[in-house]
């Protein structure tokens, strides 16, 4: 598609208007309900068992780049970072993307910083790999094995190599949490880690950790707007079972090449 | 309206910065890069507050060009939908590419810090950092070296180039993935366990589909019909199946779900509504 | 610990082992096995055999050699199929290494089917990767404008040396775009190439790629799909070239059966496992 429609633009309209609404709803302090996940529990055990051991802890944002996914990952892994501060554990965390390093490294400082231990941060343990996927989890396999990490933290955008990783920690006997959008990767990660988030609860997860009511707000608006998709597969099914397929609810939606 | 003061804006800067050749062009040049370092270096002088307001913004403005040239209205202009942002698609290209490769400064610059530190106190591992840097460096100058064909330097040049590249790199990453196939057989013989009725079910779907990819899983019920009712209990068939009907639902709902998530992260990153720099304290 | 309850944990090594040695004995023999193509790969077969000859193939190569074994069969047979019914195509991908492997693959196919670079076919090179959405939104508007050169840096407006270049402009003058890819990177292709003007498109995912890709087969949004190295065998048999998917066919058919005999073997050690404990329970 290379420009929207009539029909596309008002799903978004309707969308983000449910998402920004129940943001400023809930920072006005109408905060809403929401349960834990239990993978996401698992990072306070898995942060205390680094502490136990002495050991440090591997934190991947995956292979993405300065995107929306590897952003939220970086978002979970700040939290991660956090509580990594608070016990004084070493993290480390190797990058695929060079233009990555700076953002990472102001989050990561930023957690140090809002714990009072800035000193405790060290800039060369956030380092730039490969860009080349499987040189970079090749060398994320090394770190894992060399550093004999505790935990192993792997939330963002993966692919093939997610393995490597998950099985190399694996191996070693680390903890590992993982979390991602990449829908054919999860069944790897299943077999291999021991707190798997999927699908969406990826980008539930900030809100679940921090509580923020902006990500709370947010997290509502997206129900929101899932509810709205499901009820218009469930007209769509109903409608099209009645009047056939052609249908206007069918028209609305095909886009022009396919009328063609 | 909005047409015609776009092409306005576009005409005007047409007419003050016409394209320019040789030692103007080279000028220019070193003026901005002159002027990126002041920029770099005046940006860092600011207060933090101020430095994340220019960024949300920067981000701001960046976010509108691409969400109002894909929203706006469009018309038929020779043949392809246009609205007035539309002619900028190309120079946006552009300019993402150009900064996508400055990356690889960054890349060089933080690589060089890790191993050159290593490498200058020996550390353990000051090998594999020396390792590095040969490759890094032949990998590079028989990488950019021009090529003036049919000489016997280009043929030398391609020659070392073609065993770093096919004998080195190709092969080493075609190592890396095949180890994958190690790793699927282990964790699949570790994990796959007939816990409880769920994991069953999980585990009678994955031997059908497995068997569905392979001949010899095909051959087990090759002796069915290719039409009728009994078709459907062939291996391929049934595989297909949930990979089609079964497979293929789920993972399109799990997408709806990604897809909203994505969108709403994306809305917040835009208009700047997560907090602090990644994402704890309030702007 | 029974030896039965001991199969729950053989030791990796053991079965890394396996894997090596029944993978590479398989690789041996040379006798094909018979193929029993799938509906996607067949599909995909169709798209290409009913693609007009006056339009302009794509292959989005976005794969490199580590994916060689699979992206690599199954480009070499898609290009088999595209040389023998004379269609021109363009190479490009935001891969570095995926359209420089394509070429060279096509190079070799050139002499056999006497196909001519800048006539007959051309390699717009390698873009990169973070700029996928903005370069392919400016390249269905127009290929010169979008691409500029080709990967030997000769301008696409140069008719002279690439005179199919005169042919074709932009997105309309595409018949099939074929995307190679064993990343996300198709969902660019279907929202900002396909989705234009609904060009078919075949892809060609490594096999732990294709289920997220079912459900755009479904939609129309892909004609076809190869999945893996299956997906190669198959598209192999369709074109009638036996080539290296055919010969790793057995490989594949024997590593399969291996995983699923060593699930069922681990499953056995488990069970007894579980009977041992309940047993020891009841005497408790």
């Amino acid at each position: 598609m290379e420009h929207s429609d009539p029909v596309n633009s008002t799903l978004t309209f309707i969308i983000c208007a449910a998402i920004l609404t129940m943001i400023f709803r809930s920072r006005r302090g109408k905060q809403p309900f929401i349960r834990r996940i239990p993978g996401l529990n698992a990072i306070d055990d898995a942060v205390g068992r680094a502490t136990e051991m002495g050991r440090p802890m591997l934190l991947q944002p995956g292979l993405g780049g300065i995107d929306v996914i590897t952003l939220q990952a970086l978002a979970i892994l700040a939290y991660v970072a956090r509580a990594a501060a608070r016990f004084g554990n070493r993290i480390i965390m190797p990058v695929a993307d060079a233009s990555f390093i700076p953002v990472a490294e102001e989050a990561i400082r930023e957690s140090y910083n809002l714990e009072g231990r800035v000193e405790s941060f060290r800039a060369e343990d956030i380092m730039f790999l490969s860009d080349r996927q499987f040189a970079f989890a090749a060398g994320v396999a090394g770190l894992i094995n060399r550093e004999k990490v505790a935990t192993a933290f792997l939330f963002g955008l993966f692919f093939a190599e997610s393995l490597i990783m998950a099985e190399n920690a694996n191996q070693i006997g680390a903890i590992q949490v993982a979390g991602t959008p990449s829908t054919t990767q999860i069944p790897f990660l299943i077999a291999a880690c021991d707190y798997v988030i999927i699908g969406d609860e990826f980008y539930a997860a900030t809100a679940f950790l921090t509580r923020e009511p902006t990500l709370v707000g947010s997290l509502v608006g997206q129900d929101i707007g899932k509810a709205v998709i499901l009820l218009i597969c469930i007209l769509g099914v109903l409608i099209t079972t009645i009047m056939g397929p052609d249908n206007f609810l069918m028209n609305w939606f095909t886009p022009l090449w396919w009328k063609r | 309206m909005l047409r015609n003061m776009v092409d306005e804006i576009a005409a005007w800067f047409a007419r003050s910065f016409p394209p320019q050749k040789g030692l103007t062009l080279w000028l220019i040049l070193m003026g901005l890069i002159v002027a990126y370092v002041v920029i770099f270096f005046g940006l860092q002088l600011l207060k933090p507050r101020a430095r994340k307001s220019l960024i949300a913004v920067v981000t701001f403005l960046a976010g509108l060009f691409y969400a109002l040239e894909f929203f706006l209205p469009t018309e038929l202009i020779d043949g392809k939908e246009t609205n007035a942002l539309t002619r900028f698609l190309v120079p946006m290209s552009e300019f993402a590419q150009i900064v996508a490769v400055l990356a690889l400064g960054l890349g060089i610059y933080s690589l060089t810090m890790i191993h050159g530190k290593t490498l200058l106190r020996f550390r353990t591992g000051w090998f594999y950092s020396l390792t590095f840097f040969t490759f890094m460096i032949l990998m590079a100058t028989f990488g950019i070296m021009v090529e003036e064909p049919f000489s016997r330097e280009a043929q030398i040049n391609r020659d070392i180039r073609s065993i770093l590249f096919v004998g080195g790199l190709q092969a080493l990453e075609g190592t890396m993935f095949s180890i994958i196939a190690f790793y699927i057989v282990s964790a699949a013989y570790r994990a796959f366990r007939v816990r409880n009725a769920e994991a069953s079910l999980l585990m009678a779907a994955a031997f059908i589909v497995m068997l569905g990819q392979v001949y010899a899983g095909q051959f087990l019920t090759n002796w069915l019909p290719t039409e009728g009712a009994l078709s459907n209990l062939r291996i391929e068939t049934m595989s297909d199946w949930l990979l089609t009907r079964i497979n293929a639902p789920a993972v399109r709902a799990v997408g709806f779900g990604l897809g909203v998530g994505l969108l709403a992260t994306a809305l917040r990153i835009w208009l700047s509504l997560e907090r602090g720099s990644y994402f704890d304290r309030e702007v | 610990m029974s030896i039965l309850e001991k199969l729950q944990t053989i030791d990796r090594r053991i079965v890394y082992l396996l894997l090596f040695l029944s993978v590479g004995l398989a690789l041996i023999p040379r006798k094909p096995l018979p193929v029993i193509p799938s509906n996607q790969a067949r599909s995909a077969f169709e798209a290409i055999e009913n693609a007009p000859t006056d339009k302009l193939v794509i292959i989005g190569a976005d794969w490199s050699a580590s994916t060689r074994g699979e992206n690599g069969a199954q480009t070499i047979a898609i290009l088999h199929h595209l040389m023998k019914r004379r269609l021109p195509f363009a190479i490009m991908g935001f891969d570095p290494q995926g359209p420089e492997l394509v070429a060279a693959e096509a190079e070799k196919l050139a002499k056999r089917y006497n196909y001519q670079y800048g006539t007959d076919w051309i390699n717009w090179g390698f873009r990169p990767p973070g700029t996928i959405n903005a370069t392919l939104k400016a390249m269905v508007r127009g290929f010169q404008e979008g691409m500029k050169q080709d990967s030997k840096n000769i301008p696409l407006s140069d008719h002279v040396r690439l005179p199919m270049m005169a042919r074709f402009k932009d997105i309309n003058d595409v018949g099939v775009l074929v995307v190679v890819t064993p990343s996300q990177t198709f969902e660019s292709w279907v929202a900002f190439v396909q989705g234009i003007k609904g060009t078919p498109l075949v892809f060609c995912p490594t096999a732990v790629m294709a289920p997220e890709a079912y459900q755009y087969l479904d939609s129309g949004q892909m004609v076809g799909m190869l999945t893996g190295l299956k997906g190669a065998l198959e598209y192999e048999g369709l074109v009638k070239e036996p080539g290296r998917a055919t010969a790793q066919g057995l490989a594949l058919s024997v590593s399969h059966i291996l995983i699923i005999l060593l699930i069922v073997v681990g499953n056995l050690g488990y069970l007894a496992q579980k009977r041992r404990q309940k047993s020891q329970q009841g005497v408790g």
